[in-house]
């Protein structure tokens, strides 16, 4: 009988030692603990994160981006983005934008040209619009949601906020056929 | 047996207590205990076995996973003057390096100055390149984006004095995807390693005009510590509702 | 044990003490984990350091008084000619008297408070085109020539239109970041 009860003891530390893994490996991991507050809203809309509200005006997609003089081309294709900002109560600049598709890979802002926008160039005094446009380039196969991501971070994103706004972009890959390439607006002030 | 117990036993408190919670077990019972043991820990994985170091040389065109890029080298070549990249002193040579890099990770990198280094170069000014262009219209990049593989040129700067290479070992680095010890977040941690070395012949261009990176601004901050939040005092262009950036000569890192 | 003592007292009779000490323990505890990030959170907010009665703010070794906020309708470019502020936007020009002890003022930084509680940099990116420095506290940047120890600060700021400012921030960040001296109108 004493034999029964030491085997069940056993059993039992077991049983709880298997309950504690599956407990720990069910919890959000770190990366999704420490992972930003997402500000979700419609395109169109002005959606309104800890430091900034953003609105995402318009967006297009090209096959090539004329830069001044220079001619920009891209294995996949360019999308751009025109957002109107506001600072909330501070100064503030957008520091980091990108783009996130269905798969969950992110393609941040491209920097193979200056966007004092969306580089904490620009800084945004609190109250007054700016309106201006990006440019990203995600691959022309990237199908399903594409989402706008806006944070005044530049890489920790640790538990702040961070805008999400879907991008209304049927087929990326259709912007492919036109071979125009289209320009890129610099920030303005907004008075309306 | 508690009762036999002194906190200061030193030694013999652990004696003690082994044997008598071995003990408490019927003697057989050890041998099961033992094994239970074992087993339990390999449920947790306690008996994966430590992967062998792989063999890492490599030939050039061959693609080497580093672990959030992967990266094909394919030339290395020397020459002198390629404007708007300047010397710092006339008799530097430029030694720059052709590869195919795809960042295989979810996420855009902007630290790609991190991905090769070079060994049997002597007089390099820095480790780390001097900066980066893409192949397809030669401006300087630093960010590279998830699954769209780019050829990209990256440029060091040797020493005049230096000897001239004739070849050179291009040492592919390795990132672990692993939890920080500071933070727990899992990140693309820098553990020291080299996954993949391709020794080239430096062709030599000094002669020739050979394509050089054309000017593009790089992004304000190029490292993570020294992220900058500090915005830059140029005049946005503001007038005209057309105007497009333009482009300035910049190309420090 | 099981069931009442040898007094006849039950559980919750006999360990009333202990449960009791559970609360503040247990207030303790929670205290201890977050003082340190509540330190660190009151360490990012500056608090503000008010004028005294004869409307002096003495902080950081200097005495600042406001001047004026007024609207700055007089910019110049850098080529002398007129800046026209942008529609919609109010450039204003906050001046204020700095009297020094020493020879040497600290660098300041100086910021716009309105009356919403916004808070606004000094020479922003919308004035960038505008002849209008930042200010520095340093007695050689004085827009007045300096008088009896005493030398002035000027520093520009935009605001949307309808923003009513009240106060002026001077901040010594070499000297203290915990407060800045809150000049008011």
């Amino acid at each position: 009988m004493s034999r029964l009860r030491r085997l069940g003891a056993v059993l039992l530390v077991v049983a709880v030692l298997a309950a504690g893994h599956a407990i720990g490996a069910s919890l959000p991991d770190r990366n999704g603990q420490l992972r930003p507050f997402p500000v979700t809203g419609d395109f169109g809309t002005d959606v309104t994160a800890r430091e900034f509200t953003a609105r995402a005006v318009a967006v297009r997609c090209a096959a090539e981006l004329k830069i001044g003089e220079a001619i920009l081309s891209t294995q996949g294709v360019w999308v751009v983005v025109r957002l109107r900002l506001t600072a909330r109560r501070e100064v503030t600049s957008i520091q980091y934008a990108a783009i996130r598709d269905a798969e969950g890979r992110v393609y941040e802002v491209t920097d193979r040209f200056e966007q004092p926008l969306v580089a904490g160039g620009r800084r945004l005094q609190p109250g007054i619009r700016v309106e201006g446009e990006i440019a990203l380039e995600v691959p022309a196969t990237a199908t399903g949601t594409l989402t706008l991501l806006l944070a005044a971070t530049f890489v920790d994103h640790r538990m702040d906020s961070m805008t999400e706004i879907p991008l209304p972009i049927g087929d990326a890959g259709a912007a492919l056929r036109d071979p125009a390439a289209t320009e890129v607006l610099a920030p303005r002030l907004v008075t309306s | 047996m508690l009762a036999a117990v002194s906190v200061t036993g030193g030694g013999s408190l652990s004696r003690r207590l082994g044997r008598g919670l071995l003990d408490t077990a019927a003697p057989r019972l050890r041998l099961i205990i033992v094994v239970l043991a074992l087993g339990i820990s390999g449920l947790f994985g306690g008996w994966k076995a430590v992967p062998a170091a792989p063999e890492n040389q490599y030939a050039a065109g061959v693609p080497i996973d580093g672990g959030p890029w992967r990266v094909e080298v394919i030339e290395a070549k020397v020459a002198g003057d390629l404007p708007p990249l300047r010397r710092q002193d006339e008799k530097n040579r430029w030694v720059y390096v052709t590869a195919n890099v795809t960042v295989t990770a979810h996420e855009s990198i902007t630290l790609t100055k991190q991905i090769l280094r070079l060994s049997g170069v002597e007089g390099l000014l820095a480790e780390e390149p001097y900066d980066m262009a893409l192949n397809r219209d030669k401006r300087v990049v630093r960010r590279l984006h998830p699954m769209m593989t780019e050829k990209v040129i990256f440029f060091w700067e040797q020493d005049g004095d230096a000897p001239l290479p004739t070849s050179v070992t291009v040492l592919v680095q390795a990132r672990t995807y692993r939890p920080d010890s500071l933070s727990g977040e899992n990140q693309w941690m820098n553990d020291g390693e080299v996954s993949g070395r391709v020794t080239l012949p430096v062709i030599d261009n000094r002669a020739t005009a050979s394509p050089s990176p054309s000017p593009s601004a790089s992004p304000k901050a190029s490292a993570r510590p020294s992220a900058s939040p500090r915005p830059s005092r140029s005049p946005s262009p503001r007038t005209s509702p057309r105007a497009g950036s333009s482009p300035s000569a910049r190309t420090a890192p | 044990m099981r069931g009442p003592d040898s007094l006849g007292r039950g559980w919750w009779r006999r360990n009333v003490w202990g449960l009791l000490a559970v609360v503040p323990a247990f207030v303790a505890m929670g205290y201890a984990s977050i003082y340190n990030d509540l330190d660190r959170w009151e360490r990012g907010e500056p608090k503000p350091v008010a004028a005294a009665a004869d409307g002096w703010v003495d902080f950081g070794g200097v005495r600042l008084r406001l001047v004026e906020i007024a609207p700055a309708t007089d910019l110049k470019r850098f080529n002398r000619e007129p800046f026209t502020v942008p529609q919609g936007i109010v450039a204003w020009r906050a001046v204020f008297e700095i009297q020094a002890s020493g020879p040497e003022v600290p660098f300041c930084s100086v910021e716009l408070e309105d009356a919403a509680g916004n808070v606004y940099d000094d020479r922003p990116d919308e004035l960038s085109r505008a002849d209008a420095d930042r200010a520095t506290c340093a007695p050689d940047d004085s827009p007045v020539p300096a008088a009896s120890g005493r030398h002035q600060a000027a520093a520009y700021f935009v605001t949307a239109a309808g923003a009513e400012p009240v106060a002026v921030r001077v901040t010594f960040g070499s000297v203290d970041l915990a407060r800045y001296a809150r000049l008011s109108r």
